[in-house]
């Protein structure tokens, strides 16, 4: 089994810096992680692994800095790492991407991706590359079984849960529901170091030109003006005081 | 330049039509909208009448259980017909993967969790929700075609207006890579909805069994009001078939209090229109306290049924 997955080199959104008097999202302050729907995709593609055998190949694209969470993925178990250094890009860039490294570097059996990113929260991804590449799709999927040629998925699509199968090679989305990714240990961390991380140019997989459909102008977060009115009663004893605060100020406030 | 919508209930097609009708005010073209499913007729009649040029229906057994290959190629296939330029659907789980499935196939870009748009300095700026629901922003697209997933409540519902003609449409989608095995409808709780509901009391994972649920729905009832519970519970545990949430249900209740939910973003962002936000947690440092009015640090356990005894007081 050939697994390919994609990750991203995507921003903590719990710790999203905002300037304060503009509401502007400052990217370049916030602190960035291996995106972790695309940490969970790596994670079920090693549980894969592990059931049925195979490879697997990371790539990302993203900036040069992106090679650290590739290092990640070399620590979990990935067979192969990539970058497709990239500084602006949305979800046609990296869609056309990852099918121009799928078509060269394939074929593979498997792609996994996470189901969408919380920092850019598109979810476009994985379906986009299922348009283009004609594959069939098996979108957010809470857990995955691979039986001969065949895939199997259960996802909840809002309305209900489905069972969604398709014959091998296939698109998988997950969602978060789907696992825990490990922690790599300290030998495991270490060996990573040493493994090479290949880079790979857009113009080497034929999109020598490509730019994003999508340009963001501006972002602004959300004014979160709440009053902040906190009792403590941790100490039992204070419960009933807090209790009859609350109460007052609901009343005051006419919710209640 | 034709615009052609897709949406899935009687609930979001006026949202999505008037989103439609919106947009047209600034590019023009017709507005036509296909339905899709099956016994789908009532649903065509009633978009018919929301203002729109022309009503595509393509009712078949075979689309009951939606597919999104199959769904994908039949609006594609209309798409076609009517030569539309713009691609509208709905925001939800299912409409965001047809929008992706819809743009890689068409090469365009898309845009998904559309909130509004405006045309600045002559150019077409869409809002959407970013990251996690912290932020919006603004985007231009380059390209003449575009598919946009537009939010369920983010625009007012279309007032009924004319009479459009229904087209039905038989399309055969041919053999399809991915088969729905198995679906399982979730069931429509006989509580209050969610979305309308004027008090929400939600549940996290600082209630430790689902029996424990039982003093939430009290607190619920007797604050006349609905209760839900945060992804790790409805999700990951299976306690309701969905959750507050941006990734699931958005609220927007006179108040709101949060129990044992430690406030990821995903959730804060889905509540944040509540009028009132109450949080009761025991870890003082949960972030759900930055997003509350009022909090009471403690034991849920302890402080719930108290709450509950002193609303009883009070009501007599």
């Amino acid at each position: 089994m050939r697994i390919l997955v994609g990750i991203k080199y995507g921003l903590k959104v719990e710790n999203l810096v905002i300037d304060p008097r503009t509401r502007k999202v400052l990217e370049e302050d916030t602190p960035k992680q291996m995106e972790d729907l695309g940490k969970r995709a790596l994670e079920e593609a090693l549980r894969i692994k592990e059931r049925v055998g195979g490879s697997i190949t990371v790539v990302c694209i993203g900036p040069p800095e992106a090679k650290k969470i590739l290092t990640e993925a070399y620590a979990m178990g990935a067979d192969e790492a990539y970058l497709v250094p990239q500084e602006n890009y949305d979800s046609f860039v990296v869609s056309k991407t990852l099918a121009g490294f799928y078509k060269s570097k394939g074929p593979y059996d498997l792609i996994i991706l996470g189901g969408i990113s919380t920092d850019g929260f598109t979810g476009l991804v994985g379906s986009r590359l299922a348009g283009e590449l004609n594959l069939p799709l098996l979108p957010l999927a809470k857990k995955v079984e691979i039986k001969d040629q065949e895939v199997i998925v259960e996802s909840d699509l809002g309305d209900g849960i489905y069972k969604l199968k398709s014959k091998l090679p296939a698109i998988i989305t997950v969602t978060l529901e789907i696992n825990e990714p490990r922690i790599p240990k300290l030998p495991q961390i270490l060996k990573a170091k040493k493994k090479p991380i290949h880079e790979i140019s857009p113009a080497d997989l034929g999109l020598a030109d490509i730019s994003p459909k999508i340009s963001i102008v501006d972002t602004k977060a959300y004014e979160v003006k709440r009053k902040n009115i906190i009792w403590d009663a941790s100490d039992p004893s204070k419960i009933p005081e807090a209790i009859e605060n609350l109460i007052n100020k609901l009343r005051e406030e006419g919710v209640l | 330049m034709s615009i052609l919508i897709h949406a899935f209930s009687e609930r979001t097609f006026p949202e999505i039509v008037s989103g439609a009708l919106e947009l047209r005010k600034i590019i023009g073209g017709e507005v036509y909208a296909v339905v899709i499913g099956h016994n789908v007729e009532e649903l065509a009649k009633k978009v018919a009448k929301l203002g729109v040029s022309r009503v595509y229906l393509v009712d078949q057994p075979e689309f009951g259980i939606f597919n999104p290959e199959a769904y994908s190629k039949v609006i594609f296939s209309i798409a076609d017909e009517v030569n539309a330029k713009v691609l509208i659907v709905e925001s939800d789980i299912r409409g965001k993967i047809l929008s992706g499935i819809l743009s890689g196939k068409l090469g365009c870009g898309a845009i998904n969790d559309v909130i509004g748009f405006e045309t600045r300095n002559g150019k077409m700026i869409y809002k959407r929700v970013i990251y996690a629901g912290r932020a919006i922003a603004e985007e231009e697209v380059s390209g003449d075609s575009i598919v946009l997933a537009i939010r369920p409540g983010a625009f007012k519902a279309a007032e009924e207006e004319g009479e459009a003609e229904i087209v039905k449409r038989e399309i055969q989608v041919g053999e399809l890579a991915t088969i729905v095995e198995e679906f399982k409808p979730k069931e429509i709780a006989g509580e209050m909805r969610l979305e309308d509901a004027e008090v929400v009391v939600g549940a996290g994972r600082g209630i430790r069994k689902k029996e424990d649920l039982e003093m939430i729905k009290e607190l619920a009832r007797v604050l006349g009001g609905a209760w839900g519970l945060s992804r790790p519970l409805a999700a990951d545990y299976g306690w309701a078939p969905i959750w507050i949430g941006i990734s699931g249900i958005s609220i927007k209740p006179k108040l709101y209090i949060a129990i044992g939910i430690s406030g990821q973003p995903q959730h804060t962002s889905g509540i944040r229109d509540s009028k009132i936000i109450v949080a009761i947690n025991k870890d003082p440092d949960a972030p759900i306290f930055q997003f509350a009015d009022y909090g009471i640090i403690g034991d849920a356990y302890q402080v719930v049924p108290e709450l509950i005894k002193k609303l009883k007081e009070l009501k007599g």
